[in-house]
C-alpha cells in the first residue's frame, strides 16, 4: 500500500508539472492567445468571449503568480474556457462530447485486441512450431503492417458499402434519441463493429507476439516443468502457471496503450465519421482553437497518468513481489 | 506384481533434437530401484542425470525426447501410458525436488495455492480439507502453517527447498525423485535440508532417487550409486564399496578429488581436461582422453556395463573381474 501511495504522491506531482506546463508555454509566445484568436476572428468573435478566454486563460494582466493561482482556480472548477471553434459552447461541453465516444471506441479495442492477442499468444506459444503457431502470426503481421486507416476504409467499402450489412458513420442511428433503451444500444454496438475491429485487426499481431515471446520464456521455467510433474491439467499449466507469470512484462505495454485512448484513433474516426475526441483535435488544429486543444492535451495527460497509476495498481495484484515494499 | 522392483530402467535413451543433428544425452542407462531404497545418481553437469530424471516422469520438454528403452514403475510401463494415465501417475506414484529451490515455485502463487493445487486435482478433496493437510506437511518439513499464504520471494532459500519437499510429500507417494536438491543453497542449510530429508526418508520409508554432482552429499544417504558420464552410467556399485574399491578410473577421478575429514590426509586430486562434447563423441570409451590408462582396445570399442563383483557393475575395458 505504501508503495502504491508514493506513486500516487509521484503521479500528482506529474500532473502539476503538466499543469503548469501548460501555463507557462502559452506566455513564451509573443501577445497572448486570445489577442491572436480575437484578432483572427474579426468580427466574429464578441468581446464578451474575448473576456471570458482570458479570464479562462488567467491572462488578467496582473503578476505572473496571480495569473498562475487564477489559473489553476479556474481549472479547479472545471473551466476550460470557451472553445473557439463551436462557439459559444464551454470546451468542457464540447470535451464532453467526444469523450465518450473516444473512450468506448478506442478503450474496447485496445482492450479486445489486448485479450485477443494474448490469448492467441499463449496458444501459439503453447503449441510451438505447430499449424496454429505457424500460420497466424505471419497473417496477423502482415494484417498490422497495413496503415489502419487503410483497413478501416476496406472494412467500411466491404461491409457498409458493397454488402450494406453495417452502418456507415456516426456512432449510432441519428433517428434515435440517445437513451438506456435496448434498441439504441443495439445502434450504439452495431455502429461501433467496423471501426472497433478494424483497429483490433491493426494491433492484434503485436500483442500475440509479444506474449507468445514472454510465453515462451517462461514455459523454459522450472515451475513449469513442476507444474507436469505435479500431474496438473494441461489448461491449468498453461494459464494458471505460464500465462500468469507471462502476462506480467505485456501489462506496461496495455497501459501506455490505455494511456492513449484518449488521443482517439484519429484516422479511425474521420474515416468512419465518429464523433470521437480525434475528430475533435483536427477541428481545433483546423480552427486554431487554442482552448479547445488546450483542453485536449489536459484529458490526454490526465489520462496516460491514470492508466500509469492503473498499470502500477494492477502490477500490485498480479505480481506479489511488488507488494510491501 | 509384489515382486516386481518399484523402478526399473532398461536402456533409456534420450535424444536431443538440435539444429547440428539429434544429440544422445542418455544413452542406454538402465538400472534398478527397490522399495525402501535411496539410489544416488552422479555424475557433472552435462552428463544426462537430470534428463534420466526427467525422463522417469515423461515431463522432458522438446528438443529432449526419448527414443528408446522401458521406464517400468510397479511393472507398469511408463513410456506405455496414455496423457491420463500419465497425469494420474505423475506426483502420485513419483514426485519430484528440482534442482534450484529459486524456480520450482511459481512466484506469483502462494505456497498454500500451490500445494493444494495437487491436493484438489489428484484427490479431489475440498479445499478447506486441502489446506489443513497443506499445513500439516508444512509443519512436516519444520515451517511455520501461517507461511501457507506467502508467496516464494518471502522465504529464505533453505525455507523454498523444504517447501519443495512438503511439495513432494503431499500425496505419499512411493518414489521422490531428488534433483540436486541441496545445491544452490550454502553449506549449513544444505546441512539442514539433507537432515531433514534423511529423517523424513526414516520417518516415512520412501524410496529416494536423489541426484547430485556432489559425491559428498550423496555419500550421507545412497545405499547404492550409479555414475553417469556422458550420457551412459558409467560404474554402480553399493555405496561402501564404490567407496572402498572404485573399478571404473572416472569414479576413482571423482573420489579423488573431494575433501574427507576422516582418514589420512592427502594430496587432492582433479580429474584432467573437460567432459566431452556431446555432438561429437569419440569412437569407444568415451572417457579415454581423460583416462591415464586408455589402452588401443578404449579407442575403438566402446565398453558395456559388466557384472564385476557381486552387485557391481562397471564399463570399462581395463578391470576384470
Amino acid at each position: 500500500m505504501r508503495y502504491l501511495l508514493r506513486q500516487l504522491g509521484l503521479y500528482v506531482l506529474a500532473a502539476w508539472a503538466s499543469l503548469t506546463l501548460n501555463f507557462i508555454v502559452p506566455r513564451l509566445a509573443p501577445g497572448d492567445p486570445a489577442s491572436a484568436m480575437f484578432a483572427r476572428y474579426k468580427g466574429q468573435l464578441q468581446p464578451e468571449a474575448l473576456a471570458a478566454l482570458r479570464e479562462a486563460f488567467g491572462f488578467t494582466g496582473g503578476p505572473l503568480h496571480e495569473q498562475y493561482a487564477s489559473y489553476l482556480a479556474h481549472l479547479f472548477r472545471g473551466d476550460l474556457g470557451v472553445s473557439v471553434a463551436y462557439f459559444p459552447a464551454k470546451v468542457t461541453d464540447v470535451l464532453g462530447m467526444g469523450l465518450g465516444w473516444t473512450a468506448l471506441l478506442t478503450g474496447s479495442s485496445v482492450v479486445v485486441a489486448f485479450a485477443l492477442g494474448s490469448l492467441l499468444g499463449v496458444i501459439a506459444a503453447w503449441r510451438r512450431g505447430g499449424a496454429f503457431d505457424t500460420t497466424l502470426p505471419p497473417l496477423l503481421v502482415f494484417l498490422g503492417a497495413f496503415p489502419y486507416f487503410w483497413l478501416a476504409m476496406m472494412l467500411l467499402y466491404g461491409f457498409g458499402f458493397t454488402l450494406d450489412v453495417l452502418p456507415l458513420r456516426h456512432a449510432y442511428d441519428d433517428t434515435l434519441a440517445p437513451s438506456l433503451s435496448f434498441s439504441f444500444l443495439a445502434s450504439v454496438a452495431e455502429h461501433l463493429l467496423l471501426p472497433a475491429t478494424s483497429i483490433v485487426l491493426a494491433s492484434v499481431g503485436g500483442w500475440m507476439l509479444s506474449m507468445r515471446s514472454s510465453m515462451i520464456g517462461v514455459l523454459a521455467e522450472d515451475y513449469v516443468t513442476m507444474a507436469h510433474a505435479k500431474g496438473l491439467s494441461p489448461l491449468r499449466i498453461m494459464f494458471h502457471y505460464a500465462a500468469r507469470n507471462a502476462l506480467l512484462p505485456n501489462v506496461t505495454g496495455f497501459g501506455m496503450a490505455l494511456g492513449f485512448v484518449l488521443g482517439g484513433s484519429l484516422l479511425t474516426e474521420i474515416v468512419f465519421s465518429y464523433p470521437g475526441q480525434g475528430y475533435l483535435l483536427v477541428q481545433a488544429v483546423r480552427s486554431q482553437d487554442y482552448p479547445l486543444m488546450q483542453g485536449i492535451f489536459l484529458t490526454i495527460t490526465m489520462a496516460v497518468l491514470a492508466a500509469n497509476f492503473l498499470v502500477d495498481v494492477l502490477y500490485v495484484w498480479l505480481d506479489p513481489r511488488t507488494r510491501g515494499r | 506384481m509384489g515382486s516386481a522392483p518399484l523402478l526399473s530402467v532398461e536402456d533409456l535413451v534420450v535424444v536431443y533434437q538440435t539444429p547440428s543433428g539429434p544429440v544422445r544425452a542418455v544413452d542406454r542407462v538402465s538400472f534398478v530401484l527397490e522399495r525402501g531404497e535411496v539410489l544416488g545418481l552422479v555424475g557433472e553437469s552435462g552428463s544426462g542425470k537430470s534428463t534420466v530424471a526427467q525422463a522417469l516422469a515423461r515431463i522432458l520438454a522438446p528438443p529432449a525426447m526419448i527414443t528408446g528403452g522401458r521406464v517400468l514403475f510397479e511393472g507398469h510401463d511408463v513410456l506405455a501410458m496414455n496423457e491420463d494415465e500419465l497425469r494420474r501417475f505423475r506426483w502420485r506414484k513419483m514426485s519430484f525436488v528440482l534442482q534450484s529451490a529459486m524456480n520450482a515455485l511459481s512466484p506469483v502463487l502462494t505456497i498454500g495455492d500451490q500445494i493444494i493445487d495437487v491436493l484438489v486435482t489428484h484427490e479431489r478433496t475440498s479445499k478447506r480439507i486441502a489446506r489443513e493437510r497443506a499445513a500439516h506437511l508444512l509443519e512436516l518439513v519444520g515451517i511455520d502453517p501461517a507461511r501457507l499464504t506467502s508467496h516464494p520471494h518471502e522465504l529464505s532459500g533453505g525455507m523454498r527447498q523444504r517447501v519443495g519437499i512438503a511439495l513432494a510429500l503431499a500425496l505419499d507417494p512411493p518414489l521422490v525423485v531428488m534433483d540436486e536438491p541441496t545445491t544452490a543453497l550454502d553449506v549449513v542449510v544444505q546441512h539442514e535440508v539433507l537432515s531433514k530429508i534423511a529423517e523424513l526418508k526414516e520417518k516415512l520409508g520412501l524410496s529416494v532417487l536423489f541426484i547430485t554432482h556432489d559425491m559428498s552429499v550423496v555419500s550421507q544417504f545412497a545405499t547404492r550409486i550409479g555414475v553417469l558420464y556422458a550420457g551412459r552410467l558409467v560404474e554402480m556399485a553399493p555405496t561402501r564399496e564404490l567407496f572402498r574399491a572404485p573399478r571404473h578410473p572416472y569414479t576413482a577421478g571423482l573420489l579423488g578429488s573431494f575433501v574427507s575429514i576422516h582418514g589420512p590426509r592427502r594430496r587432492l586430486a582433479g580429474i584432467p581436461g573437460s567432459p566431452p562434447d556431446l555432438r561429437r563423441l569419440p569412437t569407444g570409451c568415451a572417457f579415454r582422453a581423460r583416462c591415464r590408462e586408455a589402452a588401443a582396445r578404449c579407442a575403438t570399442e566402446a565398453p558395456a556395463l559388466r557384472v564385476i563383483a557381486e552387485d557391481h557393475h562397471t564399463a570399462c575395458h581395463l578391470v576384470s573381474p
